[in-house]
């Protein structure tokens, strides 16, 4: 807890939504030591290229290692035989896998590069909604040092993801275009050259607007979601302490308004599920549209 | 070109030295080149086994089920289109068979009738011949029956005649009696 005055619901926001060092009473505090120690030793990388091992970096590592459990144990029939027939949880993955083909990729992308792009959109969908559901799960405030956190709430991260579509984009336009054909492609034809002074910034800015527009929206949507709930239940201590400033005691919550922000809380959880599938379609549809164009960059 | 690429280049530098100092706004505004970093591993290594061991297999088995499925309606389509030639085909063969008995039947009737014609007819020339026949005969017997009758009331007479001889031989009444009895005689067989 932080302290008792005015400013502690702000701390308390700042220190669930951002990133932090795990503490030296944490679960992950040995990988994170071992890791941080190599890190040190690898001093040939300028200061700010450091990779340190933070709260975040064990989320993502807790949601990768979900999403590869679930996801292998869910397609483990289909490795071995290949007129398998689903069953539990392996429907889910049909299904997953049949809408992101069917709803996403061969609208956008078209069904000849439909069996080269499907893996990638069905990666970020599925790795992306674990993160976002690890971070509604109140358990993992216990496990991470320094409060739980969603992964795809800090920009470091969707950043990560928005670079490999970034990459994804510019390698689908050279396999279909070839590597040169894929740069002209960024510039309509038939356009006056002095028209081209102005419109090769222009995409060139563009480029790297697509996936920073990615980058935002998943971070912004993913910490907005967090921020509020945690000013909801800020809210009893803020009121409550309003009488009460004293040194070195915990704020007195408002009890009547505690029911009224775990009842509101409640329903914005309910709204966070939704979010968190809805952020992970767009950020999978946005980046098979971005590909997509790359592809069919029909001027 | 040049002059943007490295003006953008040092800008996400610049973008990505922040984090340090600053409001918690900027420290949670700025990327963190370690997050970014272990997000870029992270997501590389869940894409690449997801792709090797889990969409790999999966796409394929659906793919595999689609095909068959596809595969199992081309087949029930191309049967019930075999099915629905098979039963025309049928339907030809019946009309046709149909046709064929009834003119079997035709032609037997016709038959029928030219045998019954021609039966009558020569049955009848047949009946014709053997009654001809039969009345030919019938005379031929008659004629021989007549000359056999002559010949013993010839006899019979020439008896008679004889007896009377015995008693009056050169008698010309006697002779014309004789002739007279042959005569009636003759007369009644007619």
């Amino acid at each position: 807890m932080a302290g008792n005055n005015r400013e502690m619901n702000g701390d308390l926001i700042r220190h669930h939504v951002t990133d932090a060092q795990i503490s030296e009473n944490s679960f992950w505090y040995p990988i994170s030591d071992f890791l941080n120690n190599i890190g040190q030793k690898v001093s040939f990388l300028p200061d700010w290229m450091s990779i340190p091992f933070s709260k975040h970096v064990a989320m993502l590592w807790v949601a990768a290692i979900f999403t590869m459990g679930i996801s292998l144990w869910a397609t483990r029939r289909y490795r071995t035989n290949k007129a398998a027939q689903p069953k539990g949880i392996s429907h889910i993955y049909e299904l997953l896998l049949e809408f992101i083909k069917n709803d996403i990729i061969i609208p956008n992308i078209g069904l000849k590069d439909a069996k080269r792009w499907t893996p990638l959109a069905a990666s970020f969908f599925i790795f992306i909604l674990m993160c976002n559901f690890i971070g509604l799960i109140p358990f993992f405030e216990k496990l991470g040092g320094g409060g739980g956190a969603t992964p795809t709430g800090n920009f470091g991260v969707t950043l990560g993801l928005a670079t490999i579509t970034f990459f994804a984009i510019i390698i689908a336009g050279t396999l279909k275009h070839g590597f040169i054909g894929h740069w002209k492609n960024m510039i309509p034809h038939g356009v006056p050259a002095p028209v081209l002074i102005i419109l090769i910034p222009i995409e060139i800015i563009g480029m790297f607007v697509k996936p920073m527009a990615l980058t935002l929206r998943l971070g912004a949507n993913m910490t907005a979601g967090h921020i509020g709930m945690l000013a909801i239940f800020g809210l009893p201590y803020l009121i409550g302490s309003q009488g009460v400033p004293s040194e070195g005691l915990l704020p007195q919550p408002s009890w009547g308004f505690a029911i009224i922000a775990v009842m509101l809380n409640v329903g914005v959880f309910f709204l966070e599920i939704i979010v968190s599938l809805v952020q992970a379609y767009v950020f999978t549809l946005l980046s098979s549209v971005f590909i997509g164009m790359a592809i069919h960059a029909e001027h | 070109m040049y002059k943007h690429l490295i003006v953008l280049s040092t800008s996400i530098g610049l973008l990505f030295s922040g984090g340090s100092g600053g409001s918690w706004i900027e420290d949670w505004l700025y990327p963190d080149t370690g997050l970014f970093f272990w997000a870029v591993i992270t997501f590389i290594i869940v894409f690449v086994v997801l792709r090797w061991k889990a969409w790999g297999p999966l796409m394929d088995t659906l793919e595999a089920r689609e095909k068959q499925i596809q595969e199992s309606l081309n087949k029930a389509e191309k049967i019930i289109k075999d099915q629905e030639k098979s039963a025309q085909d049928n339907e030809v063969i019946l009309n046709e068979a149909r046709q064929e008995a009834k003119s079997i039947i035709a032609q037997a009737k016709d038959a029928g009738e030219k045998l019954k014609l021609s039966l009558e007819e020569n049955g009848r020339t047949k009946y014709d011949e053997l009654l001809s026949n039969a009345t030919e005969e019938i005379n031929a017997q008659k004629q021989k029956a007549l000359g056999e009758i002559k010949n013993m009331v010839s006899e019979i007479a020439l008896n008679a005649s004889e007896k009377i001889i015995k008693r009056n031989l050169n008698n010309d009444d006697n002779k014309k009696i004789i002739d007279e009895t042959v005569e009636k005689f003759q007369e009644k067989n007619q």
